[in-house]
């Protein structure tokens, strides 16, 4: 599968073009009442919400996140104390603060899969816990080597904020309220920044002395009765607003239909489909734009300062705080506007934050060519100002866009994508560019770059529609499910719904839903490059799907891989050579059952393999390659069998093969089913699938055009004839082929 | 000839450090297909930590060399992990991106805190034994070979062929997919065959360490690389037993003939007839293994585009055209002197781009050793320079450059994909190390030949200025050659080789005769290109033409885009020409350098041309869109 490169989604080619146009037609749409948080009117005030909602895990995530960031600023305050008690270099002090933010980051990544895995309260508690116990031994540090081992396992609580924090404050507030939520939340940033930073340099300041800095790290103490805090907040089940609403509107009752036992996705899996959502994929790359600029501006910034305007440390450090101070200004704006917007329609946040980064980048570069300090200053404040709708507005997309379960992996994403690419093109490069032009260029490019940032922004949000119907689909799709599971509804043994495949821009399936029962034999028809073994790699966990939802027996496994999907019983025999050649006949058969290799019952399990196909005990030791077509294809099958799959997958058993292997290959099938499992099998002739299943599906261009008992679309001659001649009773000329209408 | 013992107990030594290089590319070619010339690099840093932690640092030597062998395996995963994302692409372009990540893993292990103090004590052996065969003194650093370098290979082979991750790991090369389906993790298995190569390569690293001056420094540079390689094919590719036994034999005969004849020059030439040998030999046997999986992976071809472009499209290209040309042409005017040298030889070196993109781009025939081609241009530009008139000398010298072509495409009728790239790969050594210092063939002034700039057409191309309009117009005239010849029925024909041999065959084009055609036509443009290549730098030697050249013009044909000559001509432009325009900077070399070449692999792996197309698509949409836009 080629992987899309940024290039390929900005400027989409012809099939892409067509696949968006197709995504964005209103019937691909669902309807706006059914957008979770969409709606007529004002969005409700605050208090009441809160009054409703309880206001302490507000609270409790805002210490959190205030102690967190104090701390971090203050070390930044603290800086050169701390430098003079290890006697490190500035280098030195650049590399422990670089060493601690990429533990920031790295620790982000697994802190917001455990989150998404579990409860969020327990790893936003935990994570302040560990970071509280870490914090206040900084003071004791005896060298540089255990400061920055100390910094780096505090790193884990710096994470939490902007990751599990949001992911939970998603859930836990009203859709309707969560920009000003959101808001209310990064409000500790600021805060931290000024009143939090000058607790802890004076603290500092009254203990005194070039060791004062340790006093202060006892603030670190705090942490531990916030934790506990944590441990008590409510934790809201993931979704749960989105859940409530959809089927508020869709007028269902609202019976919790969350999956008793979700697998867990991987983490690779979960960035994947993360990264295939356009409108998060817009917001990762014009984050990096962002990254750019949180790396460049303080870097830069007081360079320029220092060199166009002559200003010492102290100066510079004043002119921060003002600036810093500048983001409560546009915090309640942020709010207020941002849950308006999204009431009226969900994607003008999206256009809100392009507007404000844009009008950053251009402000901030305008003012830098200004002929007075102040209004350089001044210029600054405006600048920074517009930051605070963009953040906001951001983070409401993107728990609008990610799948709820997935949301803290999401906003830990960001991080990675601001700091490490961002950061290293705002370090690396416009470091270059000053050093060739001096700051004030190197920042002015500011300007062009966050403008094409904010059109990348721009051009996210028209995916924001599309990327919440999928939510709202599934969420649907979980009702269905679960609704007719409780009416004692039939098992199916596998439940494709509304699938759509793509390789790169190519896509393969199209709405493709189908039901298999347990225990039967279904055949999968249709002509060459239809979509069928694609279905069936999508099924096996192969190749993960754009759109829909896949069930076996029962639970979703659609982002599961195949190697997962083994684990409980579900195994494919692909089409085309499958033997593993230079292998010996019994390596093959091992390797082939990996999960199973430290459990007795596999020898017995091989054995029986070995009496099912009496040719291939003879073999054991040749390589696989050796064997004749009818022998490796055997060798396959004996491999699935030894897992004693539930549900077994076939692709093309019997092609290119003698009619007495065939009819022996069947007779096993059939034995394989007679034990009770289920097979699903794609076949190029149609008699042949005939004789075997019982229901069938027949695919055309990626679509299902059939779906019923075999006996039923051996009369349809209008879909057979076309493709298989045989059925055509002599006819020489088939008659043109019929347009699908989409 | 005479083979006294103690030659061969040193080739064996040598052979053993070669057996073991080859096993880390055999391992790695066996799970991933990819051939790694960054093998020798994995483990370059954990040599030079070793050495010192153990000698400056005082740490004892055994937790110190468990400590490097996982930061080696970690190095190893790391760049798995890294180049994952192309797994599903052309090989080829991974081994580009490994070359990347083997410079930027060398320049790593080059930082100055984990240099060893000036004056340091010798690398650390964990113990000193010596003894003598005959004149040979063993020094500790060869017991240790003797000792460690069989241990290492046998657990290697042990994991492979006894544990359930050695075989989970055969599986996971053979087929991915049926391999997932048995519920091997695929992705973590590769991720631990490199992690095996990373500690692998680094117990060579360390192994080595006593001998080398400079730990390490250019590890496996293509002369060692050869020699791995060669070991490696004999075993083809897969086989890891006989790859180590042919490593050691490699070793033996190197130092037999070495013994024998005293001269480097002659060694290499024994190495290049090995592996045109072994290649030769392995193809009988092995066969078939080249032609159905190298064929198709192997590929170097652009992918084409969805459809023929437009005639508002075609204006925008020209418009582009005519725009970099008046550019070209006026820039001189601005140009110090200096920087018309620097800027025409982003021509040169585009012209030698040009020509490696219709043998590689077109035909498919993946060249690793194009400034071999470039030297033929040269040696001829300073036997005949002063004699010939220069048009002349252009045509003798790409005529020669192409016979020689001719003769090193020959295995190519027999071979294809990797092991031919490893033939050129071994002709750029062969052209360094034998050729160029040759007596009768080779430069008069090997050291530092001088050649005198002649005129043309009564213009005098001893300035600069002139230099570069003469550079600038054999570019065009080869790019408007290369144009024509890919319209034309033998660029057609080089296209369906590439594409499908069996089917180009089938359809009446002669595949041999097309091969050797794409042979000659690209030595050709090389060999004008090393004539204009000669000229312009006035002074050169046989380190002017280095393999690491050949790598280089690679990498620019990637960058550019493959199989484009916009492509090749924008490649040139990057490598060249950004250090032309901003100089030689740190931020400079990280862009040109292994570090820019593996970003642009990994997140541009259509190219700058691919960048240039979609840039020329959205201009002619909105060109088209404001045409049509008031007949609606």
């Amino acid at each position: 599968m080629a992987e899309q490169t940024l290039l390929d989604v900005v400027v989409p080619d012809e099939l892409l073009r067509t696949a968006m146009a197709r995504a964005g037609t209103e019937e691909a749409l669902v309807g706006v009442e059914l957008m979770p948080g969409v709606g007529r009117g004002a969005p409700p005030p605050l208090l009441p919400l809160l009054r409703t909602w309880g206001v302490a895990p507000l609270i409790a995530l805002g210490l959190a996140g205030f102690l967190v960031q104090m701390v971090d600023s203050g070390i930044g305050i603290l800086g050169p104390d701390i430098q003079r008690t290890f006697g490190l270099s500035d280098a030195g002090l650049g590399a422990v603060a670089f060493v601690s933010s990429a533990s920031f980051l790295g620790l982000g990544i697994p802190l917001a899969l455990w989150a998404d895995r579990g409860q969020r309260r327990q790893a936003a508690a935990v994570a302040l816990l560990i970071w509280a116990l870490a914090v206040p031994l900084l003071a004791l540090a005896p060298s540089v080597w255990a400061f920055t081992a100390l910094l780096v396992v505090g790193g884990l609580g710096r994470a939490a904020p902007n990751s599990v924090h949001l992911s939970y404050l998603a859930d836990a507030y009203p859709i309707e309220a969560r920009a000003r939520v959101m808001a209310f939340h990064r409000a500790h940033e600021p805060m931290a920044r000024t009143l939090g930073a000058g607790i802890v340099g004076a603290i500092a300041a009254i203990a005194g002395g070039a060791e004062g800095w340790r006093w202060a790290m006892v603030v670190g103490l705090l942490g531990f009765p916030v934790a506990y805090a944590l441990t008590r907040v409510p934790e809201p089940a993931k979704g749960e607003r989105e859940h409530a609403h959809v089927l508020d509107g869709a007028g269902l009752a609202d019976e919790s239909a969350t999956d008793d036992s979700p697998p867990r996705v991987l983490l690779g899996t979960a960035v994947q489909r993360l990264l295939r959502i356009r409108t998060l994929y817009f917001q990762f790359v014009a984050i990096a734009v962002l990254g750019f600029a949180a790396v460049g501006i303080p870097l830069f910034g007081s360079l320029y300062l220092d060199e166009e305007w002559g200003l010492d440390v102290g100066a510079r450090a004043a002119i921060s705080v003002l600036v810093g101070g500048a983001a409560f200004l546009g915090l309640p704006v942020a709010g207020l506007v941002g849950d308006r917007l999204f009431r009226r329609s969900p994607e003008l946040p999206l256009l809100l934050a392009a507007g404000s980064l844009a009008a950053f980048g251009v402000i901030y570069a305008t003012a830098l060519q200004l002929p007075s300090l102040w209004m350089v200053i001044a210029g600054f404040v405006l600048a920074e100002a517009c930051l605070a709708p963009l953040a906001t507005a951001m983070t409401q997309t993107v728990a609008a866009c990610a799948p709820p379960a997935l949301r803290s992996l999401a906003f830990a994403l960001f991080g990675i994508y601001s700091l490490v690419f961002g950061g290293f093109a705002g370090g690396v490069i416009l470091g270059a560019i000053s050093d060739a032009r001096g700051p004030r260029f190197a920042l002015t490019l500011m300007g062009p770059v966050t403008v094409i940032g904010g059109a990348l922004l721009a051009l996210g949000s028209r995916h924001v529609k599309g990327d919440i119907t999928r939510t709202v689909e599934e969420i649907l799709e979980a009702h269905d499910e679960s609704q007719r599971q409780r009416s004692g509804g039939k098992r199916h043994a596998l439940q494709v719904h509304h699938l759509d495949v793509a390789y790169g821009s190519q896509q393969v399936l199209f709405d493709v839903s189908l039901n298999v029962d347990e225990g039967e034999v279904f055949a999968l028809l249709g002509t060459n490059g239809a979509g069928k073994s694609t279905l069936l790699r999508a099924v096996a966990g192969l190749q993960h799907p754009a759109r829909g939802t896949i069930r076996i027996f029962g639970s979703n496994t659609t982002y599961l891989e195949a190697e997962q999907l083994v684990a409980i019983g579900v195994t494919m025999l692909p089409g085309g050579k499958v033997t593993f050649g230079s292998l010996t006949v019994d390596e093959n058969l091992r390797a082939g059952s990996f999960t199973l290799r430290r459990e007795p019952r596999l020898a017995t399990a091989i054995d029986e393999v070995y009496t099912t196909f009496p040719t291939l005990a003879g073999r054991r030791d040749q390589p696989a390659g050796t064997l004749s077509g009818g022998e490796q294809q055997m060798l396959a099958l004996g491999r699935a069998l030894v897992h004693r799959p539930r549900l077994l997958l076939v692709d093309e058993l019997t092609l290119g093969l003698a009619p007495m292997i065939v009819e022996q290959l069947l007779g096993i099938v059939r034995a394989i089913n007679a034990r009770g499992t289920t097979i699903v099998l794609v076949e190029q002739s149609v008699n042949l699938a005939l004789t075997l299943a019982d229901r069938a599906v027949f695919l055309e261009r990626g679509e299902v055009r059939f779906d019923g008992s075999t006996a039923e679309l051996l009369r349809r001659h209008d879909l057979l004839r076309p493709v298989f001649l045989t059925q055509s009773n002599g006819a020489k000329h088939s008659p043109p082929r019929r347009v699908p209408e989409r | 000839m005479s083979i006294p013992l103690h030659v061969v107990v040193q080739g064996v030594i040598v052979g053993l450090t070669y057996g073991l290089l080859a096993l880390g590319l055999v391992l790695i070619y066996k799970t991933s297909r990819v051939l790694n010339f960054a093998h020798g690099e994995l483990g370059a840093l954990s040599a030079v930590l070793l050495e010192r932690l153990v000698n400056d640092f005082n740490f004892p030597y055994w937790p110190t060399l468990a400590l490097t062998l996982v930061t080696a395996a970690l190095v190893g995963a790391g760049t798995e992990l890294l180049l994952r994302r192309l797994f599903t692409r052309p090989r080829f372009l991974v081994m580009v991106a490994t070359i990347g990540i083997a410079q930027l893993l060398f320049v790593l292990s080059l930082l100055s805190f984990l240099q060893p103090d000036e004056g340091a004590r010798p690398f650390p052996v964990p113990f000193t034994l010596k003894g003598h065969i005959g004149v040979f003194v063993l020094q500790p650093g060869h017991f240790v070979i003797l000792f460690f370098a069989p241990i290492a290979a046998l657990a290697v082979a042990l994991f492979f062929s006894l544990t359930p991750y050695g075989l989970a790991l055969r599986a996971a090369a053979e087929n991915a997919d049926s391999a997932r389906l048995g519920g091997i993790w695929v992705r973590r298995a590769s991720t631990l065959a490199w992690a095996i190569a990373g500690v692998l390569s680094a117990v060579t690293a360390i192994l080595v360490g006593p001998f080398h001056a400079n730990v390490f420094a250019q590890a496996l540079g293509p002369t060692l690389l050869v020699r791995a390689l060669v070991a490696a094919l004999i075993g083809g590719m897969v086989n890891l037993r006989v790859a180590f036994v042919a490593g050691i034999g490699i070793g033996v005969i190197e130092q037999v003939v070495f013994w024998n004849w005293a001269e480097p020059s002659t060694v290499d030439a024994v190495m290049f007839g090995l592996l045109v040998g072994a290649l030769l030999l392995r193809v009988r046997t092995l066969g078939l293994n080249s032609r159905t999986e190298e064929q198709s992976s192997w590929q170097f071809g652009a992918a084409t585009r969805a459809k023929l472009a437009s005639a508002d499209r075609v204006i925008v290209g020209r418009i582009g055209i005519v725009v970099a040309l008046t550019l070209a042409v006026v820039l001189p005017v601005f140009l110090s002197n200096a920087r018309s040298f620097l800027f025409g030889q982003i021509f040169i070196f585009g012209i030698i781009a040009v020509s490696l993109t219709i043998l590689s781009g077109w035909a498919g025939q993946l060249s690793l050793g194009h400034f071999g081609f470039v030297a033929v241009g040269a040696i001829v530009t300073a036997r005949f320079g002063d004699r010939l008139p220069l048009p002349v000398l252009l045509l003798v010298a790409g005529s020669a450059a192409a016979a020689v072509a001719v003769l090193v495409g020959l295995p190519a009728l027999r071979i294809r994909g990797l092991y031919l790239a490893v033939t050129t790969l071994g002709f750029a050594v062969l052209a360094t190390g034998w050729l160029l210092p040759h007596k009768q063939l080779g430069l008069p002034d090997p050291a530092s030949q001088r050649v005198g700039r002649p005129s043309l057409l009564g213009i005098d191309l001893a300035s600069e200025r002139s230099y570069y309009f003469f550079a600038l117009a054999l570019l065009v005239i080869v790019v408007v050659v290369a144009h024509n010849l890919r319209r034309s029925g033998v660029g057609r024909a080089m296209i369906a080789v590439r594409d499908n041999e069996t089917a180009a065959g089938a359809m009446g084009i002669r595949v041999m005769r097309t091969k050797l055609t794409a042979f000659a036509i690209s030595g050709f443009l090389a060999g004008v290109g090393g004539v204009a290549f000669a000229y312009s730098l006035f002074r050169f030697s046989v380190d002017s033409f280095d393999p690491y050249r050949s790598i280089f013009v690679v990498s620019m044909a990637v960058i550019g885009g493959m199989g484009s000559i916009t492509g090749a001509v924008l490649g040139a432009f990057y490598l060249i020409g950004l250090p032309a325009i901003f100089g030689y900077g740190q931020t400079v070399d990280f862009l040109v350098g292994g570090f820019g070449l593996t970003i642009f692999i990994l997140y541009l792996p259509g190219g700058l041309v691919s960048m240039l197309d979609k840039l020329g698509d959205g201009m002619a949409a909105v060109w088209r869109g404001r045409l049509r836009a008031p007949a609606k």
